[in-house]
């Protein structure tokens, strides 16, 4: 374990972090900011930051239509961005993004809500890009049950169904946001290992948000990855947070699943008094916003912190490669095909 | 609560004969306010397209019938209940509810049901049966009141955001949008329908609702024992709202013989008066005013898509003898007085419990 706040650093380390940095995959598996709107500010923070691939939220909770809207602005972007930006539907394209110098980008539901109660939908989204599904935000969803619900409901009939047309087209189930029930529920019903993308470690920072040991095992044990998120809320609960907390996330989850199951999914977001009332967050969760990201890693561009720290922490250049994104990767592999 | 059970001498006994016994049902019956709070006029909807509306308003005329609660949203082949198909069904019954009107009025209060009883009109209570089409958003519900829907029930057999339904695999408690969408049903005055929801969000919404709640068409789940039907600590959480409990005339639900009777009705009767008392039970026939005239096959066309189970799917032929569609209900105040109940219970639970129940949720005027 490092000393706490920045800790020094020899020369050595800065050179083999920046080396390891450079040559990795950096996989970051959940990111708002990575949408059609933010994309000409954001996308010089994520060449900053090494960036390979964003996994770009389309939805969270909305239905359908909306969605359907949200996708389709992507595909101009993508085509006036072509030679910064490519869509990533298998793990060769996202290798293909590295080797060109490009940010691949996958497309990602925080919540089954676009399949409007039609499991069939799901192939139609996959048709159009989507890879990644989230089976809930944090309220009640046809699929099953948020973790800030008042309620622990299992996986429903409709998500049991939804599951199953994932794993035989190839979508990654995703159990973020997802409750303690429900995502044990998906994580039995899924042929495919399953992906937290971004969710912390409840022991670490006891939030709603976070996950507890078993929910982690539970995953790793088929197989899973879970993305460490930068929230501040969900990084420590009773101080401001800095990289060196999410650190102890990542140390913390190694420890539990070893470092084969984990990955990164910073979560890093901007949102508006408007959006925290559309989303309905409950505030022992959720703080009003400005959030104020942990400092050191509080956007893209410092992702190479991340990296430094692990050095630091005396983590092998094998083991860092697998968190920075070998893993997701490996799981998208393995899920998608190709 | 005050239990009135059925007497112990049935005062059928001074009836000598048959004939006396069917004049005393008449008599009865056309005293009775006769509400079905769950129920189908047919007015060219699928799948009951083949029944003319002068067959539909003959068939009413021989009910009795004061008052029905029609299901909005018109659930078609294919089509599940959407917010574009409710909204499309109101339009339509807006517009029968206007081509009709020597027939038929609307029912926003109790009052509109009293009288219709008194000019000789059918009321109708406009109700939707799946509050899924809210989406996340409370304020369709003031559209549905501006509508004129005043019976809203908070999940068909699955899950949506508010609650899981009775053959959902889970047994889920009401969200807290649930409970959000129960204080604003409250606060609206449209009575809360809890007959296809799970045992665990009929307790919960039972718990949370400050007005008396409903199982406008259901059975008695000690009898037949069907995730459809209710137990009785959920007859009992209705009950203790003040609620009322129709009886459903759908024959699966009330027994697994292939053919059920009149009398499986009156059983399913008398055990919901056994345990809850008379002023809690009433009559939600889930069927036609007429009987249908739709196919085997096009009747199970019509039910793949609402998420029935095999369990719970209606047989075939979907009605119970002698009571297989609405215009047979004069039978039933009949095999009441056969049962021993006297004129003041039996014109409860034809309609007077739910009149009360509306006037203590919808209003008086």
């Amino acid at each position: 374990m490092g000393p706490r706040g920045m800790p020094q650093r020899s020369a050595e380390d800065t050179g083999r972090a920046e080396r390891v940095h450079g040559g990795a995959y950096v996989i970051d598996a959940a990111c708002p900011l990575v949408n059609p709107k933010d994309i000409d500010q954001q996308l010089p923070e994520l060449r900053r930051g090494g960036v390979t691939c964003a996994v770009g939220t389309v939805a969270s909770i909305e239905g359908s239509r909306e969605t359907l809207h949200a996708i389709a602005a992507w595909f101009p972007t993508l085509r006036e961005r072509c030679g910064d930006l490519c869509l990533a539907t298998t793990a060769a394209d996202i290798e293909a993004a590295k080797r060109a110098g490009k940010v691949a980008v996958v497309l990602q539901f925080q919540g089954g809500t676009p399949l409007d109660y039609n499991a069939n939908l799901v192939e139609a989204f996959y048709r159009l890009g989507v890879r990644v599904i989230q089976l809930t935000y944090n309220e009640r969803n046809p699929l099953g049950d948020g973790c800030t619900e008042r309620t622990d409901a299992g996986l429903s009939d409709l998500g049991v169904r939804v599951i199953a047309e994932m794993n035989r087209l190839g979508v990654a189930v995703d159990l973020s946001h997802v409750g303690y029930r429900t995502s044990m529920e998906a994580i039995e019903a899924s042929a495919a290992p399953v992906i937290f993308s971004h969710s912390n470690a409840r022991a670490v920072c006891d939030s709603a948000r976070n996950l507890t040991d078993d929910q982690m095992r539970a995953a790793a044990a088929r197989g899973g990855v879970i993305g460490v998120n930068a929230f501040p809320a969900f990084v420590a609960r009773h101080q401001a947070p800095t990289v060196e907390h999410l650190l102890d996330h990542i140390e913390y989850m190694v420890r539990v699943v070893g470092d084969d199951h984990v990955g990164l999914g910073f979560d890093f977001s901007r949102e508006t008094e408007e959006d925290y009332k559309y989303f309905k967050y409950k505030e022992d969760v959720y703080p009003k916003p400005p959030w104020v990201y942990p400092a050191g890693i509080d956007g893209f561009a410092k992702i190479p912190n991340v990296t430094r720290g692990l050095v630091a922490r005396g983590y092998s250049d094998d083991a860092i490669r697998k968190i920075l994104g070998g893993n997701f990767l490996r799981i998208f592999r393995q899920v998608w095909g190709g | 609560m005050t239990q009135h059970r059925r007497p112990a001498t049935p005062q059928a006994a001074h009836l000598k004969t048959d004939q006396e016994i069917r004049a005393h049902a008449r008599t009865v019956h056309a005293s009775a306010i006769v509400i079905d709070a769950n129920g189908e006029l047919a007015l060219g909807q699928v799948p009951f397209d083949r029944v003319t509306p002068d067959q539909s308003f003959a068939d009413a005329q021989r009910s009795g019938l004061t008052a029905l609660s029609y299901t909005a949203g018109c659930w078609g082949p294919g089509a599940l209940l959407s917010y574009e198909n409710v909204l499309a069904d109101l339009a339509r019954w807006h517009g029968h509810l206007a081509r009709y009107r020597q027939r038929l009025r609307l029912a926003t209060c109790a009052e509109d049901i009293r009288a219709a009883k008194a000019d000789g009109r059918l009321a109708i209570v406009l109700n939707v049966q799946d509050a899924s089409i809210l989406g996340r958003d409370l304020s369709v519900l003031d559209l549905l009141h501006g509508f004129g829907v005043r019976q809203v029930q908070l999940t068909y057999n699955t899950r949506n955001l508010i609650g899981d339904g009775c053959t959902e695999r889970t047994n889920a408690g009401l969200s807290d949008f649930g409970a959000a969408v129960v204080r604003r049903l409250n606060e609206l005055g449209i009575l809360i329908d809890l007959s296809h929801c799970g045992r665990q969000t009929t307790l919960d919404a039972a718990a949370v609702s400050t007005r008396p709640v409903a199982c406008t068409h259901t059975a008695a789940r000690a009898r037949r024992d069907i995730p459809r039907n209710k137990r009785d600590d959920e007859l009992r959480a209705v009950a203790a709202t003040g609620g009322v409990v129709g009886v459903v005339a759908v024959p699966s639900f009330l027994t697994n013989k292939s053919q059920a009777t009149l009398d499986d009705v009156l059983d399913h009767i008398d055990h919901i008066v056994d345990g809850i008392g008379v002023e809690h039970v009433g009559i939600g026939t889930d069927r036609g005013v007429s009987f249908e005239t739709a196919t085997r096959e096009e009747y199970y066309a019509w039910l793949a898509p609402l998420g029935f189970k095999p369990e719970v799917n209606p047989p075939w032929p979907p009605g119970v003898e002698g009571l297989a569609c609405a215009a047979d209900l004069p039978n039933l105040t009949e095999g009441l007085i056969r049962r021993g109940y006297d004129d003041d219970a039996i014109r409860s639970i034809l309609g007077g419990n739910f009149l009360r129940l509306y006037e203590h949720t919808i209003g008086e005027r």
